[in-house]
């Protein structure tokens, strides 16, 4: 037995082989959760593990693709197999490019789709499924965007898909509780945080990351620790009243416009 | 707490208005169980807030206070850091609740409840802002608005008037501390119907107890009422450093009540 806000709950992360998912697993493991992180970069994946178990906690890899439909499938057997249940599911994996509208061909608005969108709803289906037959529920947080509610400038794709991911969880929240009113959906709102996905795509300049850092009205730089600590709240049982949320880890950059 | 770990506000003094039920007492609990180094229990309720003081130990303060009054917030300040020496933390949870139409609210009802639930909180922000940035390194202010102020019904107009005015007042001091480089997030939580005194007093009032107290859950997707404990939760994590990159929000807990 662990002690901790998560306490051996089973955490499926995916995307836990860089940036937010990895810093999502590390602090659930450290919140005594017993994590599954999921991904394609399996050095990566064994990176976070030994992250996770250096510091005690208690971590395993599991390759998918979270675009592939049987990947999800073989995952939930693979848990509900060695762990009996799965009490929590981050859906993190996620893509991103920045490119002119008229420059955007349809196959790459479709890679992002798949991606960001079927990708969750692939995995709170399959998560849904376990969670809605457990007698204790379960929690699902998907990774949306400040990018679902504001519009980013050549980043038309992402902030379409974010937008969906927003409302698809606000809806699956409301279908979710019919079943079981402990199964709860929740969806969180980075602002810019410092991860490859930004600087692979705009650089890493100490030029940029001022310029990030002063894009909010905290002026503060968005770390993945920060969306870790959000994650850890949706997820433990001291959230059980909260579901169909959207919840904004911003800095502030969204303060004055949120339409509610 | 646990032995030798720190707790998540470990240090922080708290000004907990309605500090002596419902909300705001299992917010000032929830502090005081997480390392809150005080907790002042701000009420007009004299017999409750004594006996909880009593029952907390040294670390909560008893303090007889009418948020309506301006001169009680200006002579609550000084007393707080007479005691305590600083405040990091504000939680505006005092509030009524009365049901009007707009067809049937006299305009006296309209002033008394914007009067308690809208000028109550601008005057706790006010005066409590100027001690925070003085003597906070992490201040937070968690103003507790309701599903209402985010989603009205036609039966309580002056109350989802006043509080839609605390959600979007709650924004624009976010905004104002970070242009003015404070270290003070401001935040707001909307709780849904939740079992205090309020509802208590609410279902005494009703012809058929049961029959009200089942339709305040039926209108929630998790078809219950929440518990004070789930608000303080939101709160104690809207407070605590783990929210470092959180301000200007709205956060729900409502069973899903603003998602469907």
């Amino acid at each position: 037995m662990s002690t901790g806000r998560l306490a051996d709950k089973i955490c499926v992360v995916t995307g836990a082989t860089s940036g937010l998912g990895r810093a999502a697993a590390r602090r659930m493991a450290g919140e005594g959760a017993i994590i599954v992180g999921t991904g394609r970069n399996a050095e990566q994946g064994a990176r976070t593990v030994s992250l996770i178990s250096e510091t005690g906690g208690q971590a395993e890899f599991w390759r998918q693709d979270v675009t592939a439909e049987t990947d999800w499938q073989a995952l939930v057997e693979h848990c509900t197999t060695r762990y009996g249940r799965i009490d929590v599911l981050v859906n993190n994996a996620g893509g991103f490019f920045v490119r002119p509208l008229e420059e955007t061909p349809l196959e790459d608005f479709q890679w992002l789709w798949r991606v960001n969108v079927e990708s969750v709803f692939l995995g709170t289906r399959a998560a849904l499924q376990v969670m809605a037959a457990q007698a204790e529920g379960g929690s699902i947080i998907n990774m949306s965007s400040l990018a679902g509610q504001v519009g980013l400038d050549q980043a038309s794709a992402y902030c379409a898909s974010k937008a969906a991911v927003t409302q698809f969880s606000r809806a699956a929240a409301v279908e979710a509780a019919a079943l079981n009113a402990r199964v709860r959906v929740n969806s969180l709102n980075p602002g810019v945080i410092l991860t490859e996905m930004i600087t692979g795509s705009y650089g890493d300049s100490e030029e940029l990351q001022q310029y990030f850092a002063k894009d909010n009205a905290l002026k503060m730089m968005g770390l993945p620790e920060h969306i870790a600590d959000a994650v850890v709240y949706l997820a433990a049982d001291e959230s059980r009243h909260v579901t169909g949320i959207a919840l904004s880890v911003d800095g502030g950059r969204g303060a004055d416009f949120r339409d509610k | 707490m646990t032995g030798g770990v720190m707790g998540r506000v470990e240090g922080k003094v708290v000004f907990v208005t309605g500090g002596a039920s419902g909300i705001g007492e299992h917010s000032a609990r929830a502090f005081l169980a997480e390392g809150a180094a005080g907790v002042v229990i701000a009420d007009i309720d004299a017999a409750r807030g004594t006996a909880l003081a009593a029952e907390l130990g040294d670390r909560a303060m008893w303090l007889r206070h009418d948020i309506t009054a301006e001169a009680d917030w200006q002579d609550a300040m000084p007393a707080v850091r007479e005691r305590f020496g600083k405040l990091d933390v504000l939680v505006n949870s005092a509030g009524i609740s009365l049901p009007s139409s707009i067809e049937e609210a006299t305009y006296e009802h309209w002033r008394h409840l914007h009067r308690v639930n809208a000028d109550g909180v601008f005057l706790g922000c006010k005066y409590a802002l100027a001690l925070i940035r003085e003597t906070s390194d992490a201040g937070a202010i968690i103003n507790v608005s309701s599903t209402m102020g985010l989603r009205p019904t036609s039966y309580l107009a002056a109350y989802s008037s006043s509080k839609a005015a605390v959600a979007n007042l709650t924004r624009s001091i976010a905004l104002h501390c970070a242009e003015q480089g404070y270290p003070v997030r401001c935040n707001a939580v909307h709780p849904g119907a939740i079992r205090t005194p309020m509802m208590e007093a609410y279902l005494a009032a009703a012809e058929d107890p049961d029959a009200q107290l089942q339709a305040f859950a039926a209108v929630h997707p998790m078809q219950r009422v929440g518990r004070p404990e789930e608000v303080a939760a939101a709160i104690l994590f809207l407070a605590s450093d783990e929210a470092a990159f959180i301000t200007g929000v709205s956060l729900p807990v409502d069973g899903g009540y603003c998602a469907a």
